[in-house]
C-alpha cells in the first residue's frame, strides 16, 4: 500500500524527513514524530484554519514572507519548514497569549483541567506572563443538549464541534453566532444538541467548553486509570478507554482505531458502564434461590453436573458472550445451543463511515464463529420437551437480562436440572437449581468479534463486586468437576486452547496479536487501517480520544508522549 | 456598539404564501446552490415577516434546506438584517472617523436626545429605532444617516429633526429616496486651458491633471443614474466591450496586463495577472465566475458608490469584458447591504443591458451567454475581502477562507472566481474603448528593475478617482490622474482647496482608515501605488481624509479601533482576540487610566497579530494602531501623563 504513495522528502528544522504528496506539513510532520501543536485541526475534520496555533516558518520562496499554518501548507518536495526558531516560538507565544486573553483560567474548577491544550500549549509554548489587564469579555453558559454543557468564556472558537455535527454526524446543531470576540458556539431553540453522537463534541473540544455533563464534577482527570478496552454496546465494538478511580468506572470514552470507530463512539455506549452498578443485578450465588459461597455453589453445580453425559447438557447462551466464554460451554455440553439475541436497537450512519450497528449483540458473529449457527433455542426447546435433556446452561452474560421466547421461558420454568449464569437477578436465577453472578464486562477479560469480523479485547478496568466470580473461572471449575477443562487458566490461556481448537476461524491468533486495536479475523471484510496511526499526536495532551489503538502484532515502534511535552522518546507496547 | 445579536424571544410560527416560494424559488435559481440564495432569502423574509426573527430563519430554513441554526448562525453574522425589536424605521447614524470628523458624534447625540431614545433602542410607539452604523460611503457628505437603508445626507440638527416630524407626520406616504444629495459639483478640471512650459523630456503631472478631463467620473454629478442611452452618448458605451469580444479571452488578458492596470480596491495586484491565474478549461472544467465587488466598507471610501449609484454601466460594461477574459458566463454583483438605492439602480442598469441584448443568451450577437445577478449584503466589513465576499456569496458567514487555494484557481463554489473592484471593472470599459495606448499614457509608468533596483516600480496607470473626506473645504470625489501630490490634491484651491477654517494640516490617511497615516511633513509624495508605499502608507481604497490641527489622535484611533473591532469576523485567533483587546487598551488611554506600559503593548501585540491571520484585519487594526501611536507619541504621552487630551479630547472642532 505505502508503494503506491509517492514519497517526498522535506525538512523540519535541518533534519530530513518523508511525506506524503499532498500531505500537510500537520500531517507529515506528527506522522514523523514531530509535535506541532494545534487547536481547530483534527485528522477527522476538515481543515478550518482559524486558531493559527500551528503557526511555522517556511525558510525560502514566496511563503517565506509570513509564518504559514503547518494545517492547510502542503508539503513540496525539499521544502524547509522552521518549527523551532525564535520566530515561530514567538509566534506561538503570541497566539497563546491571545487565547489566554479572554479565557476566565478557571483551571482548579474545569474539568477539562488535566488534559486541556490549552493548558498544556501554555505550559510547552507559552509565556509565563501576559499584558493582558483589561476587562475580559463574558460569554453565556448553558446546556447545548441533554449531555453538552457550554462554557463559553472558555471557548476559542476552534469549531471542532461546530464541523463535527455537520461533517460527521450530519445533524449540523451547532452553529458559531456573533462575530469578533463575541462569538460563541449556539443551537437554534428548539434544537438541542441530542445526536447520537453528541458525546464527541465534549472529547472533540480542546478546551473546556464543551463538557459531558454526565462526567463533570466527578473525578480530577489525572486520578483517572484508563484501561484500553472494548464497548459493549452493539455489533460495532467501538475502541474505549474505560476510566475509572477507586475501582469504579467514572467514564468510558472512545480510543481512536481506523478500522472501527474512527474517533467517535455513540452516547448510548458512553452510558453502558451504569448497567454494572444496576440495581436487579446479581451480586451472589444461589443455591435453590438461596444466597450462597461460591464455593458451595460449585459444590452443588459439580454435584448437578456429575456423571451427566455432555450430550445430554444442553446450553442457552446470548450474543453477549466472550469467545472464551462460548468455548468453554462448548467443552463442557454436547447438547443443543440456543442463542438469545437483544432486539435490534438504534442505527446511526455517521457521514465518515463510522457506523452504530443496530444489533446490539456484541460478539454475534464470534457467536458464529464458534458455534456454527445456532438457533434461538427452538432445537433446545425440541429436546427438552422430548427429556433428552438432564441438565440446562443458562449463560445470560447481557446486563439487563435477556427476553427468551415465551415457550422456551415456559419450558425452562418446568426443568429443574437448570444451572444459571447470569447478569441480572432474574427469575431463574431466584428458582432454578444454582446460579452464579455473571461479570460485567468492564470487569472481565475476554474478545468480541465484532461485525466485521475484527477479533477485540475487552479488559477488566474495575474489580467484580462481592462474591462474583468471572465466568471463566466458573465455567472452568466446573469444566473441572466433569473433566472436560484440564486446568484453570486465564482468558489468554483459554484463548489459546480456542485457537488451536478451532484452526479455521481462530488458526494463529493470540491475545498478544490482537493487543490493542483488534484483528481482522480470515475472511473478514477488508478493513485493513490506513497503514499505522497517522494521528497518533493529533490532540496532544487531551489523549482521552486520541490515545491510538496501535497493533501489537506489528510491534511497531512508537513515540510515546514524553513526559516533558512533546519529545521523540522511542518505546514500544 | 455591542457585537452581539439578541436571540431570545419565541420561535413563531412563520409560513410564506405560493407567491413568496415562488419568488424563493425564482431567487434560488439564479445560484449554482441553493445555500448561496440565503442573504436573498433573508431580506425575502425580512419584508414578508418585519424582521429576521427566529420564526423566519427556520422558515428560510426548511425553504432552503438548512439547518435552523446554520441560518442564526448567518444572520448573527451580518447587522443589517432587521432584528425583532426594531421600528418602523431603523435611523442609523454613521460615527466612523471621516464622519466623526466632520461632527458626526455631536449629530449622533442631538438624533439621541430628539428621538429621546439612546443606541440601539426604539421608540415607545414603535416608529423609530437609532443605531450606530459603520461607514456609509457618504464621507464628504457627513453627518449623514440612513433611514431603512436609504441615505440622508448633509444633515445638521434642524435637518434631522425635519427628518424626523416627516417620518412621524406621513409614515407611510415618506419617500426615502429623497435625502440623497449630489456630492460636491466638481465637473472637471478647473483650468482645462492653463499653459505651462513643459520641461523637456520630463512629465509634467501637475499640467497633466490640470488638463485632464473626467473619465471615470464624468457622470457622477446628477441626481439620477446615467441611462443606457446616456452612457452611449458620453461614455464607452460597451464598444470597450464589443471590441473585447471580437478578442480571444488570452488576448484581452494579455491587454489588461500590458495596461498595468492595478486593482482599485485597495492591494493593488495587477489585475491582468490576477486573470491569468485562471486556470485553463482542460485543466479545470466548470464554470468561471465574475463577482463584482461593490462592498464598499473602508471607512472613509465612497468611490465605488459613485459608480453604483450614478453610474452602473461602467462598471457592467468592464463586468462584461472581464467574464469573456476569464471565460464566464455569470457575473455576480455583490452589493453592499446598506446600498439599497445603488442596489436598485444597478439592477435597473441590468435590466437595460438584458433588454438591449448584452446579457442574456447572445452578447451583443457573439454568442456568449451572459447574465448578472445583483446580490445584496447585509452589513459585514469582512465581506469586501474577497473571499470574505465569496463566502457571503455561497450563503455562508463572511469569514475570509484559506489561501491557498486561492480564488482564481478555486474560488465560489469550488470553481476559478475573479472578484474585481467597480472601478477596477470601470477601468477596463475604458481601456478596451481608447486602447492601450491611451491607458498606459495615463498616470505613472512602470519602471524595470534595472532602473530602479531593487525591484523597479509597478507604476501606476489609467484613470483613477480619489476621495477627499475630513477637515478640508471640498470634501468630494475626484477624478485625477496619478501622479499629482497628495499635498497638491489637498491644498490646491482647485481641488480641495486646503484644510479648512485656514487651520494647519496635521495628518493624511491616504488610503482608508486601515492604512498608515502620514504626519503634514509627509505628504509630498506622488498619488501613486509606488510613491504612497514609499512614502510609508499606501492609497489603498484611495480614500484620504485629513486632520486638522486641533484633531486628538487617540480619540481618532480609538474610533479607528472600534470599527475594526467590530468587524473582526472571530475566525482567527489573534484578529479575534488582538482587535477587542487594542480597543480597550486605547479605551483606557481615553478615559485617562492610561500607563505608559499600554503603548509597549500595543507594539507587541499589532507585531503578534499582524501576518498571523487568514486575510489582512489584523494589519488593518495595527497599522494605524503603530502608525498613529508612534507618530504622535508625544500626544498619546501627555495623554497618559495627564489623563486627558491635550487636544481636549476632540475629532471635530466647529468652525468659528
Amino acid at each position: 500500500m505505502s508503494d503506491a504513495v509517492e514519497s517526498i522528502s522535506f525538512f523540519i528544522d535541518g533534519q530530513e524527513y518523508q511525506a506524503r504528496k499532498g500531505e500537510s506539513v500537520l500531517e507529515a510532520a506528527l506522522r514523523n514524530g514531530v509535535f506541532i501543536p494545534h487547536y481547530c485541526w483534527h485528522p477527522g475534520l476538515s481543515i478550518a484554519g482559524n486558531c493559527r496555533m500551528c503557526l511555522v516558518n517556511i525558510e525560502d520562496g514566496p511563503m517565506s514572507r509570513k509564518p504559514q499554518i503547518a494545517c492547510n501548507t502542503v508539503v513540496s518536495e525539499g521544502l524547509k519548514v522552521d518549527c523551532s526558531s525564535e520566530n515561530t516560538k514567538t509566534a506561538r507565544e503570541g497566539v497563546l497569549e491571545f487565547l489566554l486573553a479572554n479565557h476566565p483560567l478557571d483551571c482548579p474548577v474545569c474539568d477539562q483541567a488535566g488534559e486541556c491544550d490549552l493548558q498544556q500549549y501554555s505550559f510547552d509554548h507559552g509565556r509565563a506572563s501576559s499584558k493582558f489587564v483589561e476587562v475580559k469579555t463574558q460569554r453565556p453558559r448553558k446546556d447545548l443538549g441533554p449531555r453538552i454543557r457550554f462554557n463559553g468564556n472558555r471557548c476559542i472558537v476552534c469549531t471542532r464541534c461546530v464541523r463535527f455535527c455537520d461533517e460527521v454526524a450530519g445533524t449540523s446543531e451547532l452553529t458559531v453566532v456573533n462575530r469578533s470576540d463575541q462569538s460563541w458556539i449556539d443551537v437554534f431553540p428548539g434544537y438541542p444538541l441530542d445526536n447520537p453522537l453528541s458525546g464527541c463534541t465534549a472529547d472533540l473540544c480542546p478546551v473546556g467548553a464543551l463538557l459531558d455533563t454526565d462526567w463533570i464534577h466527578t473525578t480530577r482527570v489525572w486520578l483517572l486509570r484508563g484501561t484500553k478496552s472494548v464497548c459493549g454496546g452493539c455489533a460495532t465494538g467501538c475502541n474505549v478507554s474505560v476510566d475509572t478511580f477507586a475501582d469504579e468506572v467514572k467514564r468510558v470514552v472512545p480510543r481512536e482505531n481506523q478500522a472501527v470507530n474512527k474517533w467517535w463512539m455513540c452516547d448510548r455506549g458512553r452510558e453502558l458502564y451504569k448497567s454494572a452498578r444496576s440495581a436487579t443485578r446479581l451480586r451472589a450465588c444461589k443455591v435453590d434461590g438461596a444466597p450462597v459461597t461460591t464455593v458451595a455453589a460449585l459444590e452443588r453445580a459439580g454435584d448437578l453436573l456429575a456423571g451427566v453425559d455432555r450430550k445430554k447438557i444442553g446450553v442457552l447462551t446470548t450474543g453477549h458472550a466472550s469467545c472464551e466464554e462460548l468455548f468453554l460451554l462448548e467443552q463442557l455440553a454436547g447438547g443443543p445451543f440456543g442463542v438469545g439475541y437483544q432486539a435490534d436497537g438504534l442505527h446511526f450512519k455517521a457521514l465518515d463511515g463510522y457506523e452504530v450497528s443496530p444489533d446490539k449483540n456484541p460478539n454475534r458473529a464470534g457467536v458464529e464463529k464458534i458455534l456454527g449457527e445456532p438457533d434461538e433455542g427452538e432445537a433446545l426447546l425440541d429436546a427438552l420437551e422430548a427429556g433428552q435433556l438432564e441438565v440446562v446452561i443458562v449463560h445470560d452474560a447481557a446486563p439487563g437480562g435477556t427476553e427468551w421466547d415465551p415457550a422456551l421461558v415456559e419450558a425452562l420454568q418446568g426443568a429443574e436440572q437448570v444451572l444459571v449464569i447470569s447478569h441480572d437477578d432474574t427469575w431463574l436465577a431466584q428458582s432454578k437449581a444454582v446460579a452464579f453472578p455473571a461479570a460485567h464486562w468492564t470487569e472481565k477479560d475476554g474478545t468480541w468479534v465484532n461485525r466485521l469480523g475484527r477479533i477485540q479485547r475487552f479488559r477488566a478496568a474495575v474489580s467484580l463486586p462481592g462474591d462474583v466470580r468471572p465466568e471463566l473461572e466458573v465455567l472452568q471449575e466446573l469444566g473441572r468437576a466433569t473433566g472436560a477443562v484440564p486446568r484453570v487458566v486465564s482468558a489468554g490461556g483459554v484463548f489459546r486452547r480456542l485457537a488451536a481448537a478451532k484452526p479455521d476461524a481462530f488458526g494463529g491468533v493470540t491475545y498478544r496479536e490482537i493487543g490493542y486495536a483488534g484483528l481482522p479475523l480470515a475472511g473478514a471484510a477488508d478493513q485493513t487501517p490506513p497503514e499505522e496511526c497517522t494521528t497518533y499526536y493529533a490532540a496532544g495532551p487531551h489523549s482521552r480520544s486520541m490515545t491510538p489503538a496501535k497493533d501489537e502484532q506489528t510491534r511497531l515502534a512508537v513515540h510515546r508522549e514524553s513526559p516533558l511535552g512533546y519529545g521523540t522518546l522511542q518505546g514500544s507496547i | 456598539m455591542s457585537a452581539t445579536l439578541p436571540i431570545a424571544g419565541e420561535v413563531l410560527d412563520r409560513t410564506f404564501t405560493s407567491e413568496v416560494h415562488e419568488e424563493l424559488d425564482r431567487l434560488v435559481a439564479r445560484y449554482p446552490e441553493k445555500k448561496a440564495a440565503l442573504l436573498p432569502a433573508l431580506r425575502v423574509a425580512e419584508r414578508e415577516f418585519g424582521s429576521c426573527d427566529l420564526g423566519a430563519m427556520k422558515a428560510v430554513a426548511e425553504k432552503l434546506e438548512l439547518s435552523p441554526a446554520y441560518v442564526m448562525g448567518v444572520v448573527s453574522f451580518y447587522f443589517h438584517f432587521r432584528r425583532p425589536t426594531d421600528g418602523a424605521f431603523v435611523i442609523e447614524v454613521c460615527r466612523t472617523l471621516p464622519c466623526a470628523l466632520r461632527g458626526a458624534d455631536a449629530f449622533a447625540q442631538h438624533a439621541s436626545e430628539k428621538l429621546g431614545i439612546a443606541f440601539g433602542e426604539t421608540t415607545p410607539d414603535g416608529l423609530f429605532t437609532l443605531k450606530n452604523a459603520e461607514c456609509l460611503a457618504a464621507c464628504d457628505k457627513a453627518p449623514v444617516c440612513h433611514v431603512n437603508a436609504y441615505a440622508w445626507e448633509l444633515l445638521d440638527d434642524d435637518t434631522f429633526d425635519q427628518l424626523v416630524d416627516d417620518l412621524r407626520a406621513d409614515p407611510e406616504g415618506f419617500d426615502l429616496e429623497a435625502g440623497r444629495k449630489t456630492p460636491n459639483p466638481w465637473t472637471g478640471p478647473a483650468d482645462p486651458n492653463a499653459e505651462r512650459t513643459k520641461p523637456e523630456g520630463e512629465r509634467d503631472f501637475e499640467h497633466e491633471a490640470l488638463t485632464h478631463e473626467p473619465i471615470l467620473a464624468k457622470r457622477f454629478f446628477s441626481a439620477e443614474a446615467s441611462s443606457y442611452e446616456e452612457y452611449c452618448e458620453t461614455g464607452p458605451g460597451y464598444k470597450g466591450l464589443k471590441k473585447a469580444l471580437t478578442m480571444k479571452p488570452a488576448e484581452v488578458v494579455d491587454t489588461v496586463k500590458k495596461s498595468g492596470l492595478r486593482g482599485r480596491g485597495g492591494a493593488g495586484f495587477s489585475c491582468g495577472l490576477k486573470y491569468s491565474f485562471v486556470p485553463p478549461l482542460e485543466k479545470v472544467p466548470g464554470p468561471r465566475y465574475l463577482l463584482v465587488n461593490a462592498d464598499e466598507s473602508e471607512p472613509g471610501t465612497f468611490k465605488d458608490i459613485r459608480f453604483i449609484e450614478d453610474d452602473p454601466h461602467q462598471i457592467l460594461e468592464g463586468a462584461a469584458i472581464a467574464a469573456h477574459a476569464i471565460g464566464a458566463n455569470d457575473i455576480y454583483f455583490y452589493i453592499r447591504g446598506e446600498m439599497a438605492l445603488g442596489a436598485k439602480r444597478v439592477q435597473q442598469a441590468m435590466d437595460e443591458c438584458y433588454a438591449k441584448g448584452i446579457f442574456g443568451e447572445n452578447a451583443l450577437g457573439f454568442g456568449k451567454r451572459l447574465d448578472a445577478t445583483v446580490h445584496r449584503g447585509a452589513g459585514a466589513y469582512i465581506c469586501g475581502e474577497e473571499t470574505g465576499l465569496i463566502s457571503s456569496l455561497e450563503g455562508k458567514r463572511g469569514q475570509p477562507k484559506l489561501k491557498p487555494p486561492f480564488p482564481a484557481v478555486e474560488g465560489a463554489w469550488g470553481q476559478p472566481t475573479i472578484v474585481n473592484n467597480v472601478e477596477t471593472l470601470a477601468n477596463l470599459a475604458h481601456l478596451f474603448e481608447r486602447g492601450l495606448d491611451w491607458y498606459t499614457s495615463l498616470g505613472t509608468p512602470r519602471v524595470s528593475a534595472e532602473e530602479a533596483p531593487p525591484r523597479g516600480r509597478l507604476g501606476s496607470q489609467g484613470p483613477k478617482v480619489w476621495c477627499v473626506s475630513g477637515h478640508v473645504n471640498r470634501p468630494g470625489v475626484y477624478d485625477v490622474p496619478f501622479g499629482l501630490t497628495l499635498r497638491q490634491l489637498i491644498e490646491d484651491e482647485r481641488y480641495c482647496g486646503g484644510v479648512w477654517g485656514g487651520r494647519k494640516l496635521k495628518a493624511i490617511v491616504p488610503g482608508g482608515s486601515s492604512m498608515k497615516v502620514l504626519k503634514a511633513d509627509e505628504v509630498d509624495c506622488k498619488l501613486c501605488f509606488d510613491d504612497v508605499w514609499d512614502a510609508g502608507s499606501s492609497i489603498g481604497s484611495a480614500a484620504i481624509f485629513v486632520f486638522d490641527e486641533t484633531t486628538c489622535m487617540v480619540n481618532a484611533l480609538y474610533n479607528v479601533l472600534r470599527f475594526y473591532e467590530h468587524e473582526s469576523c472571530g475566525q482567527c485567533t489573534p484578529c479575534r482576540e488582538g482587535a477587542g483587546w487594542i480597543t480597550k487598551i486605547v479605551g483606557r488611554i481615553l478615559h485617562g487610566q492610561g500607563s505608559m506600559d499600554d503603548l509597549a503593548a500595543i507594539d507587541q501585540l499589532t507585531e503578534e497579530a499582524c501576518g498571523k491571520t487568514i486575510c489582512v484585519l489584523a494589519e488593518a487594526w495595527s497599522w494605524p494602531a503603530t502608525s498613529y501611536m508612534h507618530k504622535f507619541r508625544d500626544e498619546f504621552e501627555t495623554y497618559i501623563r495627564t489623563g486627558t487630551s491635550p487636544r481636549a479630547g476632540r475629532l471635530f472642532e466647529p468652525l468659528s
